[in-house]
């Protein structure tokens, strides 16, 4: 069954703050059910591998919106354990300037702008960006950057059950 | 990937390339040049150790499939068959057909995806100029499209046989916990004869790209088994020679630990690097080919014994497309009101396993106690055995590499790390190229 919307953590496990992309689709899959939702039904997909995206991406038709959640390099405006939701593509620009996501087998600019040049990306793309700053081997993922998690998690279960329809995504807290 | 370069009249050059998105896991390559002679060459891993060894300890062997599967989110089903024949052996259990061939089935679903990734995805772009597959997309469109479709079969494979996509929780040892209904298999089998047609048109596609220059010695080494192209089972051979039973392979090969690497690295027990992978598998089994495949190497001008790794990639397609008919032929014979597994009753017993990974040869020995729980585990997967080829390949390289501009001296040295689609862990991927000469 091709899902409505996928829904792409990426991370690595044993780098402190690059895990919250992967604790994200966790949540979120455990969420599922709550709304009637079981995490293998199909409708929506949760993923940890960006290139497991593809099986879905080339079904026919594609699904109709895709999430993406990953850690970003924080910056001096931009503190780590807030967050940002970017559109695809209109925030390309953002996207790069914020250096979203290298540390994938397929990286997440790679993944999108493939999609996009095969024709394959559905309408509604949307990044959630969580900012970060300890990528160290080993190191713990800190606790402003977990509440973060929380925050992004929240926000896409109303977006998707409440009123993903009716409004935009919220950009940032 | 961004690279940057410094060059100046000083007798240290360095080449570093920051990021480095189409090899998994962590690294680092350093160079010394003196003079005109390469000094040094170091494939510095700083992936850090799992001790998945250690982990296993004291757990059941039933656990044991679905947590070395944990090892790699690519090649879980090499960890799970070379783990369960290993158990087995320890039991004195052998899994005799169908199951045998259901399980050469899940291989081939794990072949397809791992080699088109890497043919497609990440290699690729290194012979056509490419940064990534990004640039190569919108110049290839079909190509790039044909092969996410034939990985999406090879998925459907694992995700049908092993239970679900990455890290397959279907596997036991005796079997599977339960086969898929025929009519399930049947679609699959419809897949697989869809894309079998770009399955062909890739390994044309491969053949017909230009290679870099190199002519090894190597000494390939892989199983080989009496008439079949070897997934999980035979004799571990050489090109030197070798002929030995799996259960001997550390009497033939060690592993040793070096100041430069979070991973062990594989020699022969005299201290010879060796290579294992697609390359190694083809150049000792190429005999048990299907004619059909062995009439399409003549045509694309692929012989062996080929000694140039940057060919590994005409390997990779070659291998692609058998699997893809052998899943084919497997399916076309499915029965699915067989028995998922044996009844399996633990004893004591030390027991070995080896199986073809994508990237070559994976062992796995077990020492399991009465009561079935693990005493001791030793795994040697395949790219740590590979890890002293490639210094060594890098060496025989490097001067035709550094004769060139700077940026595409980094350029084909990466390549020549990608022809061995390195698995240096699962994630993160970060490799500086260090060039350091003195006079």
């Amino acid at each position: 069954m091709t899902p409505r919307v996928l829904i792409i953590g990426l991370g690595q496990s044993a780098r402190g703050d690059d895990a919250a992309g992967l604790l994200a689709a966790e949540l979120l899959a455990q969420r599922l059910p709550s709304h009637g939702i079981p995490a293998e039904s199909g409708a929506i997909r949760v993923l940890t591998r960006a290139e497991s995206a593809w099986d879905a991406l080339l079904e026919a038709p594609g699904p109709a919106q895709m999430i993406i959640i990953d850690a970003a390099l924080a910056g001096s405006d931009w503190p780590a354990g807030s967050w940002r939701c970017l559109r695809y593509p209109a925030d390309m620009d953002v996207l790069v300037r914020e250096r979203l996501g290298d540390t994938h087998t397929i990286d997440l600019h790679s993944l999108l702008r493939t999609a996009q040049v095969l024709g394959r990306l559905p309408p509604d793309v949307r990044i959630y960006a969580i900012a970060a700053t300890r990528f160290e081997l080993g190191a713990p993922i800190d606790g402003t950057v977990r509440a973060a998690v929380r925050s992004v998690v929240d926000q896409i279960e109303r977006d998707l059950f409440e009123r993903m329809e009716a409004r935009p995504c919220t950009n940032s807290q | 990937m961004k690279a940057t370069t410094s060059a100046t009249a000083s007798p240290t050059r360095v080449i570093e390339v920051k990021n480095l998105a189409r090899v998994e896991g962590e690294g680092a390559l350093y160079v010394r040049v003196a003079g005109d002679e390469i000094a040094e060459v170091r494939l510095d891993i700083f992936e850090p150790p799992r001790f998945f060894e250690a982990l296993l300890r004291g757990r059941s062997y039933n656990e044991v499939p679905d947590i070395t599967a944990r090892i790699c989110g690519i090649c879980p089903v090499a960890y799970q068959m070379s783990s369960c024949h290993a158990v087995e052996q320890a039991f004195g259990v052998t899994v005799g057909e169908p199951l045998r061939t259901l399980r050469r089935l899940l291989y081939c679903g794990e072949w397809i995806e791992s080699h088109v990734l890497h043919m497609f995805l990440l290699h690729a772009p290194d012979f056509l100029g490419y940064e990534s597959v990004v640039g190569m997309a919108a110049d290839h469109r079909d190509l790039v499209t044909g092969a996410l479709a034939l990985k999406k079969a090879g998925n459907r494979i694992v995700s049908l046989f092993g239970g679900r996509e990455v890290h397959p929780i279907n596997v036991r040892v005796g079997g599977f916990y339960a086969l898929p209904r025929k009519e399930r298999a049947d679609e699959l089998l419809e897949e697989l004869r869809r894309n079998r047609p770009f399955a062909e048109q890739a390994v044309r596609f491969v053949a017909g790209l230009k290679f870099p220059e190199l002519d090894r010695s190597y000494e390939f080494v892989a199983l080989r088994q009496p008439t079949e192209y070897p997934f999980n089972e035979g004799r571990i051979v050489s090109s030197n020679g070798l002929d030995i039973p799996i259960a001997a392979f550390l009497n033939s090969f060690h592993e040793e630990h070096v100041a430069h690497s979070n991973a062990l690295h594989g020699r022969t027990k005299d201290g010879r690097p060796y290579l294992v992978g697609p390359l190694a598998r083809l150049n000792l089994n190429f005999d048990r080919l299907p004619e059909s495949l062995r009439s399409l190497c003549r045509e694309i001008g692929f012989t062996v014994p080929c000694r140039n790794n940057f060919k590994s990639i005409i390997a990779r397609g070659i291998e692609t497309l058998y699997a893809v008919d052998h899943a084919i032929e497997i399916l076309e014979q499915y029965d699915d009101s067989v028995a998922p597994h044996l009844d399996i009753v633990p004893r004591a017993g030390i027991g070995h396993g080896c199986t073809e990974a994508p990237r070559g040869i994976l062992y796995h020995r077990y020492d399991v106690g009465d009561e079935g729980l693990v005493r001791r585990a030793t795994i040697c997967p395949p790219t740590a055995q590979n890890q002293p080829q490639i210094e060594d390949d890098l060496r025989a390289f490097l001067p035709q590499a550094l004769a060139l501009p700077e940026e595409e001296a980094t350029l084909r040295c990466e390549q020549l790390i990608r022809n061995y689609d390195p698995c240096i862990s699962c994630a993160t991927h970060f490799l500086r190229l260090h060039v350091e000469r003195t006079t």
